[in-house]
């Protein structure tokens, strides 16, 4: 974890304790600084905005809940985030239990129903990320769970082995498998992105 | 070293995260094996394509940021009022947090004061840890003595009862009560002078005996002869 990471770690830890102890703004501030990573990472495991949103809201209602509970000295953003991935596979059973595939029937189309005016320097980007959030739902919920924090979220195998609570050999090995199975996802559905960027390097 | 082996390093994992061991090892084979070499060549950080991706703004995301803040901060503030603890309530409405006890104090103890004045000298036992507390209210409070034993009335149900204490700061009234959960109500009971005074409200007894924090809101009534008037009380379980 970079000196960086730890210092946030720090300062949300301090903004939760401010929390506890009855300081109402200091919960708004925490939900401000954390909120952009967490609806991230819920939209990534969930493929779909709303799915997300009930997911954000969720966790942060679950870290306000259960505040008194947090041990100091202990990382506030693994805790975080291990509530964020639970309640995205929360979500993600219930959408299976409807029958409901996100991606395909609610998801990038409601998705873009939301969408502003494209800017144009993010346009190429953006259809790649399309593209990539629509592949992630192909991957099994546990490979796609740490390609997203390893490879989008770009954490520390140490730091997902804590989220996950697994072992760091078992996150390694379902990092690898997870990126050659997207891999050949990419390679099988969008052969013009991939060999754009091989020729590019 | 296998070939499906170099093409599993190669492809599951960055070169930075390899031991040296691996390392060694994978160099070695694609010094021997053209194929794979020429597949390392070819092979593009699947990383570098990801990061475009990852990066890119998400249309509809920022509306979302707004509403899951929103809907939180509202949802948060409605637990918070179910369970806070004494006075921090009102600092969610942007009271100081001084501001808020010393007025309830001050109030408190002008009521007390107003109680206190016939019966000037009695001394009272101020109880260590408090289980119940009274929020300064501007109705009537009630006038409690130190009870030696659990009310005993005949509106008194059978069920669970637990004993609280209501404190006040100096000069003030430090009394026993009894927190009686029966079906849907949850009664609070004391004894002044033999009558049993009360405060009751329909409130799910699991939540008072589970809970540590929990309001019981209610209004006061009175076996006393002593003219005591009903009127509305606010009192704070705290565990």
């Amino acid at each position: 974890m970079s000196a960086d990471s730890s210092r946030v770690i720090e300062s949300w830890a301090s903004l939760l304790v401010r929390s506890r102890e009855g300081d109402s703004l200091a919960f708004e501030e925490l939900l401000r600084a954390c909120e952009r990573r967490v609806l991230t990472i819920a939209f990534q495991i969930t493929g779909n905005l709303q799915d997300a949103q009930d997911v954000a809201q969720e966790s942060f209602l679950r870290v306000y809940r259960s505040r008194d509970r947090f041990q100091d000295g202990r990382s506030f953003e693994a805790w975080l985030y291990r509530i964020v991935v639970n309640q995205a596979r929360k979500s993600l059973a219930r959408r299976r239990k409807r029958g409901m595939r996100s991606l395909e029937e609610a998801g990038v189309e409601n998705f873009r129903d939301l969408s502003r005016p494209d800017p144009a320097q993010s346009a190429v980007a953006g259809d790649l990320s399309d593209k990539v959030v629509k592949l992630l739902q192909e991957l099994s919920p546990r490979l796609r769970t740490v390609f997203i924090l390893r490879d989008l979220q770009g954490m520390e195998t140490a730091e997902i082995a804590l989220i996950l609570s697994r072992t760091e050999t078992t996150v390694r090995r379902h990092s690898a498998d997870a990126r050659i199975r997207m891999r050949r996802l990419l390679e099988e559905r969008h052969p013009g992105n991939f060999r754009q960027k091989v020729e590019k390097d | 070293m296998r070939h499906s082996k170099a093409i599993y390093l190669l492809e599951g994992f960055d070169a930075r995260e390899l031991s040296p061991r691996q390392k060694v090892s994978l160099d070695n084979h694609l010094a021997a094996c053209s194929a794979c070499a020429s597949r390392a060549a070819r092979t593009p950080s699947l990383q570098d394509l990801l990061a475009a991706a990852a990066q890119a703004e998400i249309s509809g995301f920022d509306q979302a940021l707004e509403t899951v803040r929103h809907s939180t901060l509202r949802a948060a503030r409605q637990e918070a009022s179910r369970t806070l603890p004494l006075f921090a309530w009102a600092r969610l409405g942007g009271w100081s947090p001084v501001t808020v006890p010393a007025a309830a104090l001050a109030g408190a103890f002008l009521v007390g004061l107003v109680l206190l004045l016939p019966r000037t000298g009695e001394s009272r036992p101020v109880p260590a840890e408090p289980l119940l507390q009274a929020q300064a209210s501007p109705t009537v409070p009630p006038a409690v003595e130190p009870a030696a034993a659990p009310a005993e009335g005949p509106r008194k149900a059978a069920g669970h009862a637990r004993e609280a204490r209501e404190t006040r700061q100096s000069g003030a009234l430090a009394a026993s009560f009894d927190v009686v959960r029966s079906g849907s109500e949850v009664r609070i009971e004391w004894n002044r002078m033999q009558p049993l005074h009360h405060v009751s409200k329909a409130q799910d007894p699991q939540q008072v005996q589970v809970a540590g924090r929990h309001l019981v809101h209610g209004s006061t009534w009175s076996d006393a002869a002593d003219g005591q008037a009903p009127g509305s009380v606010t009192y704070y379980l705290v565990d």
